[in-house]
């Protein structure tokens, strides 16, 4: 056991560049980063649904990767400025140079939910790593059977990407759905609560349903008590988890949950996995 | 069955020696700050001598022994270090960023320096625990190199114990006093000498350079029972349920209330079990901010900071925290580790400032 080679440091970042940046909101920025080693920008890849650490000055922080495919372009990362880490994240500028290492964890299990009709329910930022998923499934949008994609905002100012929802509105067989608690006059979609947009949906057949879902806590535990009454198994609804992460890597210990480490299990588990510990009153 | 051999405390110092010049850096056992602590050890006149530690919930005290027929060199239990400060460094630079032009980052992976070190007095619940530590951060899909270079060049000689503390109940959780692995050597303390055995090649290498004598069967008779009164001298026991799922059932059980009234939540007692392995990652950036190096400190599920995101504590209370500590090492450590997360040491309940008994605790949650 301790004769194992070790070839890298799991820990050490790797330099990369703000190709692109752009303000989303006023809380969220895009980062299109590229590898300052060209061929790290290459060999580089990522399943949907797993995350980098990425390092600015004060440290580091986990940030899902929203799309990518090793060109000059970047790797997106879409990243609301809360805490001290994203604030710096967000106020870089193009071309400064920042930390990234990853990928870690389980992403979606895009090949396994083959012939599903899908349900993609987020709120808030949490659309972010639920982007490279649906992208997936549009690449290959004859494999997969309904598609579904609704997202909720607590105000119209904090509802991004509109261009891509426009995009996979039109695309066949796919259906999109927003709504904002708190909206203006120009607000051209539904409001209220994300849990609303959920009880409405008519689902075909619900025995060949699953549901990709990423939000807080709160909102996913609301919108699985609803999916799991109108039918659907424990087993059929994937939910992405978020919880403080030092390492990535499963050794810091901080993202436990039950026998889970979030960072290297998940942070997509499916509702079954998850469920003891998350009906357990402060203990997920 | 292996032979075991015979080293007298007169050739004690020739075997220091012996390891000196075979590259290690020797550690053992001396009298500090009134306890019991691992440190260089130059002379087998460094050892705790004569020295006995009284431990109890929330004591831990150094004695000399009372006049008796033998002055043991290792008549004490444990101190509060184990092994984990050698392999998991309470905090260490893990790398470190400069930006020399104020622009372009350039990290630099910095390894610690570490020689080969000999460590002599490490007991058997520390080699169970440093087994549980190398599962975590070896066997992994991302072994952690900092913890390996501290590992891989560490030479283990094992001390059975004789003097179990009434706090000790490794022989309740299967991991001592007697070494059965993990160890280089193993050595049984008698009147005049001590009956090594050998643990792995490297251990059988130095006993031969040694040329030690064959232990006698005698010899090997009375360090047998030397550990068999050890075992029989614990009286501290875990219920004898199965415990993982009588844990997970008594999640909602008032005596985790009971505990939080007594628990200051101070880490006291994750900073001495020997298989917390929690810690956080900092940054500190040089005032000119070229520079900056990202290390890792041990972190404690009792900090409120552990389950914090962006404005939630998910443990918000101390029954929270302290159910979390005690459900994850008796329990959940199972599903992880394929083992319990206790080796029986007692520290936590040496060391625990208000004398919380993990044993006690145990036991009224179960019984």
């Amino acid at each position: 056991m301790i004769d194992k080679n070790i070839f890298a440091d799991p820990y050490l970042p790797h330099e990369v560049f703000v190709a692109r940046r752009v303000q989303e909101a006023q809380d969220i920025v895009s980062l299109y980063l590229v590898f300052a080693n060209p061929a790290a920008n290459l060999d580089y890849s990522f399943q949907p649904g797993q995350f980098n650490m990425l390092y600015c000055g004060g440290g580091e922080a986990p940030i899902s990767i929203v799309s990518g495919h090793g060109t000059a372009q970047g790797y997106l990362h879409t990243v609301r400025t809360v805490g001290e880490v994203t604030r710096a994240l967000g106020a870089l500028k193009e071309g400064d140079s920042l930390g990234l290492r990853g990928p870690f964890g389980q992403g979606w299990p895009i090949n396994k939910i083959q012939g599903k009709d899908i349900l993609v329910i987020t709120g808030g930022i949490a659309i972010a790593p639920v982007v490279a998923a649906i992208d997936e499934l549009m690449r290959n949008r004859d494999c997969y059977g309904r598609l579904s994609i609704l997202q909720g905002v607590t105000h119209d100012a904090g509802h991004i990407f509109s261009r891509q929802y426009q995009d996979w509105s039109s695309a066949p067989n796919t259906e999109v759905g927003i709504t904002s608690m708190e909206a203006g006059a120009g607000w051209r979609h539904h409001k209220g609560l994300i849990t609303t947009l959920v009880e409405d949906l008519p689902i075909a057949d619900i025995a060949n349903t699953v549901a990709l879902m990423c939000g807080p806590q709160a909102m996913m535990q609301a919108t699985t008590a609803i999916l799991t009454g109108k039918g659907l198994g424990d087993n059929s609804i994937y939910i992405s988890m978020e919880r403080n992460m030092h390492c990535g890597l499963g050794h810091c210990g901080h993202c436990q949950l039950g026998e889970k480490f979030v960072c290297k299990d998940g942070p997509v588990f499916s509702y079954a996995e998850l469920k003891q510990a998350l009906t357990l009153e402060a203990f997920a | 069955m292996t032979t075991d051999y015979y080293l007298p405390k007169s050739a004690f110092q020739d075997f220091l020696e012996r390891l000196r010049f075979d590259g290690y850096e020797v550690h053992g056992p001396m009298v500090r700050d009134h306890t019991i602590v691992y440190g260089p050890l130059d002379s087998a006149a460094q050892l705790p001598v004569g020295q006995h530690d009284q431990q109890s919930p929330g004591t831990y005290r150094m004695t000399a022994h009372a006049a008796a027929a033998t002055t043991y060199w290792f008549g004490w239990a444990n101190g509060p270090q184990a092994l984990k400060p050698y392999v998991f460094a309470a905090r260490e630079t893990l790398w470190q960023a400069d930006q020399p032009d104020g622009h372009r980052l350039q990290f630099t992976q910095t390894l610690p320096q570490a020689r080969p070190k000999a460590i002599l007095g490490v007991r058997a619940c520390d080699l169970a625990a440093l087994a549980i530590h190398d599962q975590h951060f070896l066997d992994s899909d991302n072994p952690d190199p900092h913890y390996h270079r501290r590992r891989a060049d560490l030479f283990l000689i094992a001390v059975n114990c004789s003097h179990p503390a009434a706090t000790c109940f490794c022989a309740a959780t299967g991991d001592g006093p007697r070494a059965e692995a993990f160890h280089d050597l193993a050595l049984t303390e008698l009147a005049t000498g001590f009956v090594v055995t050998v643990g792995s090649e490297r251990g059988d290498n130095l006993v031969r350079t040694l040329r030690l004598a064959a232990a006698a069967a005698e010899q090997v008779t009375a360090a047998a029972q030397v550990t068999e009164h050890a075992r029989s001298t614990q009286t501290r026991n875990l219920p004898e349920y199965d415990l993982p799922d009588r844990l997970m059932s008594l999640l909602h059980d008032p005596h985790w209330q009971d505990v939080a009234q007594r628990c200051l939540a101070c880490g006291n007692c994750t900073a001495v079990c020997p298989t917390c392995f929690c810690y956080r990652e900092r940054t500190d950036t040089a005032v000119d901010l070229r520079r900056s190096t990202q290390y890792r400190e041990w972190d404690t599920c009792f900090n409120q900071g552990h389950s914090y995101m962006h404005g939630i504590t998910v443990r918000s209370e101390t029954s929270f925290r302290y159910r979390q500590w005690l459900t994850h090492k008796f329990a959940i450590w199972h599903e992880q580790f394929g083992r319990s997360g206790c080796v029986g040491c007692g520290r936590c309940i040496s060391w625990c400032p208000v004398g919380i008994d993990v044993t006690v605790e145990l036991n009224a949650l179960c019984g």
